[in-house]
């Protein structure tokens, strides 16, 4: 039994037993052990070994926040693959950001040049454009007119595998 | 001046809305329709809504800011920084509906807004500026930018806080820049008129506090160091500047007293210089409160907010020249909701958990809330942090400490950035310029994740309510097997 956390590009899995306030089980297949205390809400104790830090932690869902030694993680459960995350295609361009497209210079079966922009999209006040990353001909587009809200991570524009 | 309308949200709405509490003044928040629920609409004594979230229906309408003015009584506005601070327009619309404007008066604020208008009547007063092209380019860039000279700078007339601005390396790269700055310039600004001038290279950017009455009274507070920036926009500022002599000191807070005067300065204000190897240009004069007014506060041990209430209420400026003298030294980080390891992309969410630090010397300017949500339609500016100490190295280490308590679960913070930064060996020197984030953390990342954030990760369940402390099931101490209490994975 066992967890698997997506933290930005790594991966990994924790298992643990707990009896009281001690742990015991592997992380990323070494083992580890420790104390481990609660004192509020969200707030833990761990030594696993080094010295007692403070973790904050808060889960929604799939997704968990830790603080821990003056720095805050965002965790994602997902399940177990050997390989980490799955790659994207390098001819999807996700959007950067949450945000407003705001401009979408390209339809589906347009040529576009390396370096050509092909949407531009704004968050906070702040442009982001998202150009072409070679030559190519556009597949396919984000249904999202201009003015409405793109997700970070989706797709913008699709071009042909090369 | 009894009631005060603030035209603002975030922190800084906050921060003056306490000002006016302090001295007896009834305060009016306005927001939009997603700030709702914002600190500063709670904290305020009456609040008006102005409609969606575009600036243009909300912060930035002066017609329904000056009418939820009216509707709530308010005999004044506050416009904060951003959004209507420096439109010479509003102050007047405000002034013309019979009601005060807390800042410099609208003609001050369109001789300064106007950045070509403003050198020449700084030039004219003996401020040294940055060598360039006269007024506004329209066209020819081409053959003006030959005449300046490469490396230049495109920026917009009516700019500031680093919007419609690029640096152009080469002949090349420069209509791409003019259409990039221009197409910025008219959607943050609504004015898409361009400037060329010299890059200075390596710059540290220091500016000058000053405060001035309405009977032409005027006094600088010395100066802030805000040269650690990143896509221009300031991100670590302190006071005094590690670069400054006492000589130097009075020498740039003299030719802010004098820019001050050319336009009859009224309020408080600060005069933005470039400064390099001694030398000094002036560089724009924004006409309102700074976002990092707090470190002059903390050092000088003035309240801006207060003297810009008293001084628009008609009382004189009581501070003389030679009385104002800075006492240690004080530091502000500013906390935004964007990821440095991926460009400072702003990263809106909801704020799940806040800590705030405390103890001696630290202050907080917060705009935020546990569980308040950061949209994507505002700065992502959260809060700032701020540290006095005896010393510089005593200040650093205080903010230091303070970062690592601070808390925020939710949106990406800069916070562990924030703390990179300080900890160099450069920054610890004081060795700053406007270019030190891009030469020393071009690959910056944050930290890998600690065993004891994943285990403890591991070790909670969903909702972070119970101790994993008790368990059930066949085997007492398993926590997989039982119906309640704590279970792994779900």
């Amino acid at each position: 039994m066992s967890q698997t956390f997506r933290c930005g590009d790594s991966q990994h899995t924790v298992a643990l037993k707990l009896r009281g306030d001690e742990f015991s089980g592997e992380v990323d297949g070494e083992p580890v052990e420790g104390h481990l205390e609660q004192f509020g809400e969200g707030l833990y104790e761990i030594d696993v070994g080094s010295g007692a830090v403070q973790v904050h932690v808060v889960r929604d869902g799939r997704r968990t926040w830790v603080h821990c030694r003056g720095q805050a993680w965002e965790l994602e459960r997902v399940a177990a693959t050997r390989s980490g995350e799955p790659e994207v295609a390098s001819d999807q361009l996700l959007s950067p950001i949450t945000g407003k497209l705001v401009e979408l210079r390209v339809a589906a079966g347009d040529s576009v040049a390396k370096g050509d922009t092909l949407a531009i999209m704004e968050a906070m006040k702040m442009e982001h454009r998202l150009r072409a990353p070679r030559d190519g001909a556009v597949t396919q587009v984000t249904a999202t007119a201009p003015g409405g809200q793109v997700r970070e991570r989706e797709l913008v524009v699709e071009l042909e595998a090369e | 001046m009894r009631r005060v309308l603030v035209a603002n949200r975030g922190e800084i709405a906050c921060r003056v809305i306490r000002g006016c509490r302090e001295l007896g003044l009834a305060t009016i928040a306005v927001y939009s329709e997603p700030d709702a629920n914002a600190p500063h609409v709670r904290l305020a004594d009456e609040a008006v809504a102005l409609g969606s979230a575009e600036p243009v229906e909300s912060y930035l309408n002066a017609k329904k800011i000056i009418s939820a003015a009216r509707s709530s009584r308010a005999d004044a506005i506050h416009p904060g920084y951003g959004f209507l601070s420096e439109n010479g327009d509003f102050a007047a619309a405000v002034e013309e509906a019979g009601l005060i404007f807390i800042g410099p008066s609208a003609e001050t604020i369109r001789q300064m807004g106007d950045k070509s208008a403003a050198k020449l009547l700084m030039q004219v007063a003996d401020v040294p500026v940055i060598p360039g092209q006269d007024g506004i380019v329209e066209d020819n860039f081409a053959t003006v930018a030959e005449k300046i000279g490469f490396p230049l700078l495109v920026k917009a007339a009516a700019g500031g806080g680093g919007k419609g601005m690029r640096v152009v390396e080469d002949a090349d790269g420069l209509e791409a820049a003019v259409e990039a700055a221009r197409h910025e310039a008219e959607a943050a600004f609504g004015d898409g008129r361009l400037l060329l001038e010299r890059y200075i290279n390596r710059p540290r950017h220091i500016e000058v506090q000053i405060l001035a009455d309405n009977k032409g009274h005027t006094v600088h507070l010395g100066e802030r160091e805000c040269s650690v920036q990143r896509r221009h926009q300031k991100v670590i500022e302190e006071a005094p500047s590690p670069a400054l002599t006492p000589d130097l000191r009075e020498q740039m807070g003299a030719v802010a007293v004098a820019a001050a005067k050319a336009v009859g300065y009224r309020n408080a204000g600060t005069v933005e210089f470039l400064f390099q190897d001694g030398e000094f240009w002036f560089l724009e004069m924004n006409t309102r409160l700074q976002v990092e007014h707090g470190v002059t506060e903390l050092v000088y041990g003035v309240d801006l907010v207060k003297w810009q209430l008293r001084i628009a209420a008609g009382e004189p400026l009581t501070l003389r020249q030679e009385d104002i003298a800075p006492r240690g030294h004080a530091i502000e980080c500013r906390v935004y909701a964007e990821d440095p390891a991926r460009n400072f992309l702003p990263s809106p969410g909801r704020i799940r958990r806040l800590r705030e630090p405390a103890g001696p010397g630290i202050r907080i300017d917060s705009g935020i809330v546990e569980g308040l949500e950061i949209g994507s339609d505002y700065d992502p500016l959260l809060a700032k942090l701020l540290a006095h100490d005896a010393t510089r190295a005593d200040a650093l280490d205080r903010m230091a400490q303070a970062l690592r308590d601070y808390v925020i679960l939710g949106p990406t913070t800069n916070i562990a950035h924030l703390a990179a930064l300080l900890r160099h060996d450069a920054f610890r020197a004081g060795e700053l310029d406007t270019h030190f984030i891009e030469t020393h953390f071009a690959d910056w990342a944050p930290r890998a994740l600690p065993l004891e954030a994943l285990v403890t990760a591991g070790a909670t369940r969903s909702g972070s309510g119970r101790p994993p402390t008790t368990a059930a099931g066949r085997d007492p101490w398993s926590p997989w097997g039982g119906q309640s209490g704590w279970r792994q994975g779900v």
